[in-house]
């Protein structure tokens, strides 16, 4: 008697041979088919990374494109300190953001933090100390010698460096001081003169007699720095004195 | 067990079908689970327009004011020491010839050296030398990510290289890899942190905290795909270098005005 178990292997070798002639030929087939398919379709993507990388990656992606910022811009700024931000915008630091003078801002935003305010020499003189390894066209000083009695924020406001600070408010004596004049300064209209020289004609009339040179090139704005509550106020014989007039007396030059 | 050969065979096809699939299917199912979901991580706004984000230097207009470095290490949470760093500015002074000649070790986390202009030299400022900021240059083909052994350091589609600081043991394979030195240990976590391009604000659409805070536009950032981008006017008007071209890693910083000898 033959055992159940040879009966059914002999019956799977005839299938077996069977195979070898439909089946084998498809199974060749679809084993060489198959890689060629994975090849031409989808090869280009399947190496770059295995999938359940590219999950824990999106992951990772997600956690450090949520980390908290710190630096917000200074559009920013402009709700709560708009007129610093005006001052800020028409000056030459205009380039300079908030942020890089008073640092990182979010925290003072959200939790009320304070910021610093930082006027020394130092904190402008990171960037403006003359070095030798700094672009020429950077405008620069010797922090050494430049008005070294005197903190910065005293002659250039920090917002707009090369403005006045307070306009001085009109000085007791000379009457009304008007707004910054410009040269002319032509009261009640009339004959329409060819430029006249910066006139006498507020101030009592004396011989013109011409004061030291002006040792700085700055222009305009003058009494910013030389008014009674500026950094090199004027001897009273000045009281009464417009922008426009100082230099039929005072000429540029000298170092 | 009595099996028929019609069974048999049955069972083999279903056997080979099922392969097939599980072989050839699976992958590009959980692929494109991952693809759903990479693109809220990198533009929130918009599904399928990749990113191609550029990082400009203009060495000829940095002052050396060290901004970058201070706002980095806010923004960033990089530990105060000079050899925590993401990025940094070499202060290259000029030699008898012109030529650069070496940049302060401390990676700038001092100040700038502080040479002042001295009797002798009458050069206008600048002669003498010049700063070039540096920071990861997201290469294109990065030779940090394929030394990493636990896979902690990859790339993301829009080309960041980002490190998973949970998954990094800091064996520093990827600091020696990167020809940069863009890399450094985080003494904190003791494992690998790198410059991201601010990989946090680049992402809502704000610049890094480096170019926030640069006073004199000496670092630019924006994206190529932005017909409005200012860096994708720049760049095709100017002539750009990378550092180290020659170690074909693709660098995505470019440089404007660099000298000589910088490396
Ligand atoms: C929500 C309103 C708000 C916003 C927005 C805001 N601040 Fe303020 N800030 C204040 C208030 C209120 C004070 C005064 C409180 C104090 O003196 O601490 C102040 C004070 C300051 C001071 C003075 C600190 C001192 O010592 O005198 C600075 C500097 C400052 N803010 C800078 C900024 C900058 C830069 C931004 C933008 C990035 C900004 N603030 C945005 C409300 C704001
Ligand atoms: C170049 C550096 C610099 C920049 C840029 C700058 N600040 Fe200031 N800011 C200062 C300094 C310095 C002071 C302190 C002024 C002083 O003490 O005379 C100050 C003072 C302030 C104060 C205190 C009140 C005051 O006016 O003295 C506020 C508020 C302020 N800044 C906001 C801003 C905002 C908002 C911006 C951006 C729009 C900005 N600052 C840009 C340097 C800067
Ligand atoms: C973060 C760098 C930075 C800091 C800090 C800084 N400045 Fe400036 N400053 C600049 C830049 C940039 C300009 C614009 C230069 C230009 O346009 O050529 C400028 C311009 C100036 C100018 C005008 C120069 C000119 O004639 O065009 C003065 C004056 C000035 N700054 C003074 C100061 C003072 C005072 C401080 C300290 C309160 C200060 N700066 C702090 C970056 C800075
Ligand atoms: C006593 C007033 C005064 C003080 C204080 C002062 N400056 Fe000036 N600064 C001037 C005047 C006036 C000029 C224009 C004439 C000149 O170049 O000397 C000037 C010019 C400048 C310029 C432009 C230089 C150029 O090449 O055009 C910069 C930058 C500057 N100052 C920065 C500073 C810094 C930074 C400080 C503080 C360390 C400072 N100043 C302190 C009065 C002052
Ligand atoms: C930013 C502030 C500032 C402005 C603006 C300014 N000055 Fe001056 N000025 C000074 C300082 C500071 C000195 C002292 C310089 C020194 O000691 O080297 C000075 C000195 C002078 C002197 C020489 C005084 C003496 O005793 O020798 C004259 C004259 C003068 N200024 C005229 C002017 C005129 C005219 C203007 C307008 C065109 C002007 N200044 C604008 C700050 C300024
Ligand atoms: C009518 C001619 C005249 C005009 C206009 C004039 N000054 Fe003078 N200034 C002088 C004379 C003269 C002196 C010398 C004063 C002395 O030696 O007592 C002088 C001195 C100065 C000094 C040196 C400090 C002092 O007070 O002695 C400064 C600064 C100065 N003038 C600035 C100005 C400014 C700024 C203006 C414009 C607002 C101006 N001056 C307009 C004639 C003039």
């Amino acid at each position: 008697m033959k055992h159940k178990l040879f009966v059914a292997s002999q019956k799977l070798l005839k299938g077996a041979r069977r195979f070898a002639f439909i089946g084998l030929p498809a199974l060749l087939l679809a084993l060489v088919l198959v890689p060629l398919w994975q090849l031409g379709v989808r090869a280009p993507r399947l190496p770059q990374l295995s999938p359940a990388k590219l999950v824990y990656q999106v992951a990772t992606e997600q956690r450090i494109a949520g980390a908290p910022l710190q630096y917000t811009g200074p559009a920013n700024c402009a709700e709560c300190h708009s007129a610093q931000y005006a001052t800020w915008q028409r000056g030459k630091h205009a380039t300079v953001s908030c942020e890089a003078c008073h640092g990182a801002a979010r925290p003072h935003i959200s939790d009320g933090a304070s910021l610093s305010a930082n006027p020394s020499r130092e904190a402008c003189g990171a960037c403006h100390d003359q070095l030798d390894t700094r672009p020429p066209g950077f405008r620069q000083v010797s922090l050494a010698q430049h008005y070294s009695h005197s903190t910065c924020t005293a002659c250039h406001p920090a917002h707009d460096p090369t403005r006045a600070a307070s306009r001085p408010t009109p000085t007791p004596q000379g009457a009304t001081t008007p707004v910054p004049t410009s040269e002319p300064t032509p009261q009640t209209s009339s004959t329409p003169l060819p430029q006249p020289t910066p006139s006498a004609s507020a101030t009592p009339s004396a011989p013109p007699r011409l004061g030291p040179p002006i040792p700085h090139p700055l222009a305009g704005d003058c009494l910013s720095c030389h008014a009674p509550e500026g950094v090199l106020p004027l001897s009273g014989q000045h009281s009464g004195r417009t922008d426009g007039e100082c230099l039929t007396c005072h000429l540029q030059g000298g170092e | 067990m009595n099996v028929s050969r019609r069974k048999f065979l049955g069972m083999a096809a279903k056997v080979m079908v099922g392969g097939i699939i599980v072989y050839g299917v699976t992958p590009s199912v959980l692929e494109a689970i991952a693809r759903d979901k990479t693109p809220q991580a990198s533009s929130p706004n918009d599904g399928k327009q990749k990113h191609q984000w550029v990082f400009v230097v203009d060495v000829s207009k940095c002052i050396g004011c060290m901004k970058c470095l201070e706002a980095c290490k806010r923004e960033n949470l990089v530990p105060p020491d000079p050899d925590s760093r993401r990025t940094w500015v070499e202060e290259y002074t000029a030699g008898e010839d012109g030529a650069a000649l070496g940049h302060t070790a401390n990676w700038g986390s001092d100040g700038p050296e502080r040479t002042g202009p001295s009797a002798e030299h009458q050069e206008p400022a600048g002669t003498k030398g010049f700063f070039v900021p540096k920071l990861c240059n997201q290469c294109e083909d990065p030779p940090c990510v394929p030394v990493c052994p636990v896979s902690a350091t990859f790339q993301t589609e829009d080309g960041i290289v980002l490190v998973d600081a949970k998954r990094c043991i800091g064996c520093k394979y990827c600091i020696m890899a990167c020809p940069y030195g863009a890399r450094y240990l985080h003494n904190g976590t003791r494992t690998v942190d790198k410059c991201t391009w601010c990989y946090h604000r680049i992402t809502k659409g704000l610049p890094p905290a480096c170019v926030e805070v640069c006073p004199v536009e000496a670092r630019l950032f924006g994206d190529l795909n932005d017909p409005e981008s200012p860096v994708r006017k720049l760049l095709k008007e100017k002539m750009t270098q990378v550092l180290r071209p020659e170690t074909g890693t693709k660098p995505r910083v470019r440089y404007l005005g660099l000298q000589e000898g910088v490396r």
